[in-house]
């Protein structure tokens, strides 16, 4: 995860940065995650039941990272912070099948969930069908990230795999969900919730880093695509393009309009937008425990404060170990900044 | 694109290649929406970062030049799922370029050439 934070560029968080942004309800935020493990511990809810409320994977590695960096920022004392830290850790290493920190790869399902999602018509690819399934895929994680933004696109965005299934040979699932949030935007033009592309790969490699939709690839993609499947809303559509480049460009058009929307906000309501949507991204989570997944009357106050600018200031060059020590439990560094709070 | 391309051009931007591939196009700068119109399939789409708002531009664009952003950026993310070239971190990539101006960009290198007018016309 130092990794993934290592290679970002700060500079590009819009219209908001959680750098700056968290640190305005980390202890309102943590108060509402210990009172939701202290009822799910109390209802001896097992921590596969736990883990399936957490959207993916990849979504709980980023979110553990916000956790980390708010306990920093909120000076929670190193008991505490272990204690939490190893609550989400035991979650991660339940939920995913191998490599839980995703150095490599993300995969959260069991051969058997892996069988049982691959039985489904494939048909063949071709680069021109390459390039129209990442069009579709670019429209879908554009409008992501305009609902969501760069906080918590992690949430609705998610690349699974490599499964290898061959010489030389991957499967790659590209999911986009959760599209029409109705509970978080009272309205929706999107033509559809969720958009799935699964992928078959000859003579590439695939990786990603702890956030599942930092991926890379080595060789061609396009050229390489062998066969795929698409499921918009469960229903397969391989067979007929012209129905994949219409879902796309209505997603394409959807994007803009809730990027605008978005955009529009002003200042404050731009906060209380994004503390409503970091409660939203755990709305199963706190649903499960048996409390109200809205924003606290003291989160919606607390983000009325002035954005704390600057807290995290990684040194220029190689940032690995800047982000490392901060996201360490048991080490006390704080960032250069924090003295400041 | 063959190597020998390359020199009829004059380098005049660098930043950090993030998706593989050299291609060459019409620059298009974006800045807002209204910068959106008559952006064409293959341009290069050169702007300070791009955004869910340019999601059309970027589904039709050639390559992509940012000002700012790393590996893990969005540009940088989804041109590589698209397979075209993209350059970030250029820092004034904006002001080198015009509109119309003809690049070739090499998404490995970072590097970006234009064509230069006054050694073709010698070389002519």
């Amino acid at each position: 995860m130092a990794e993934a934070m290592g290679s970002m560029d700060l500079e590009t968080l819009e219209p908001l940065s959680n750098f700056s942004f968290h640190p305005l309800f980390d202890r309102e935020w943590i108060e509402k995650i210990t009172e939701a493990i202290q009822r799910l511990r109390a209802k001896r809810a097992s921590p596969e039941l736990i883990a399936e409320s957490i959207a993916g994977v990849s979504h709980l590695r980023a979110q553990l990272l916000f956790l980390l960096m708010d306990m920093k920022s909120a000076r929670i004392e190193k008991k505490r912070r272990i204690v939490l830290a190893e609550f989400f850790h035991d979650l991660l290493l339940t939920k995913a099948k191998t490599d839980p920190y995703g150095f490599q790869s993300n995969i959260m399902h069991s051969p058997k969930e892996y069988d049982a999602l691959m039985k489904k018509p494939f048909a063949a690819g071709s680069p021109d069908i390459s390039l129209e399934l990442a069009r579709l895929y670019s429209a879908a994680y554009h409008l992501a990230n305009g609902l969501y933004t760069d906080f918590y696109t992690d949430y609705a965005v998610e690349n699974f795999g490599p499964y290898h299934i061959g010489k030389d040979t991957i499967k790659v699932i590209k999911k986009v969900h959760d599209l029409r949030p109705l509970l978080l935007w009272n309205y929706s033009g999107a033509p559809c919730t969720s958009v799935t592309v699964y992928t078959i790969l000859k003579n590439v490699r695939f990786r990603c880093d702890g956030i599942s939709c930092h991926t890379t690839y080595e060789g061609d993609p396009v050229l390489g695509l062998e066969q795929y499947s698409v499921e918009i809303d469960g229903r397969i559509i391989i067979h007929n393009l012209e129905d994949i480049i219409s879902f796309r460009k209505r997603l394409e058009r959807e994007s803009q309009t809730q990027w605008q929307h978005l955009t529009n906000l002003q200042h404050e309501a731009l906060k209380q937008k994004a503390v409503e949507m970091r409660c939203y991204v755990w709305k199963d989570f706190f649903t499960l425990a048996g409390i109200e997944w809205k924003p606290s009357a003291e989160m919606a106050r607390a983000v009325q404060k002035p954005l704390v600018l600057d807290l995290w200031q990684p040194p220029e060059g190689d940032q690995v170990e800047f982000w490392k020590k901060v996201m360490d439990p048991e080490d006390e560094f704080l960032g250069h900044n924090n003295h400041n709070l | 694109m063959k190597d020998g391309c390359w020199k009829t051009m004059k380098k005049i931007l660098t930043g950090v290649g993030t998706s593989q591939g050299k291609v060459q196009g019409k620059v298009r700068i974006v800045r807002d929406i209204v910068d959106h119109e008559g952006f064409e399939e293959g341009d290069i789409l050169v702007t300070r970062l791009t955004d869910p708002g340019m999601v059309g531009l970027i589904n039709k664009a050639g390559g992509i030049i940012c000002e700012i952003g790393g590996m893990t950026s969005h540009p940088s993310i989804l041109s590589r799922e698209l397979g075209i070239p993209c350059i970030v971190a250029t820092k004034d990539a904006t002001k080198v370029l015009k509109d119309g101006d003809i690049v070739q960009m090499c998404g490995t290198s970072g590097e970006v050439h234009k064509q230069d007018t006054d050694w073709k016309l010698s070389w002519e």
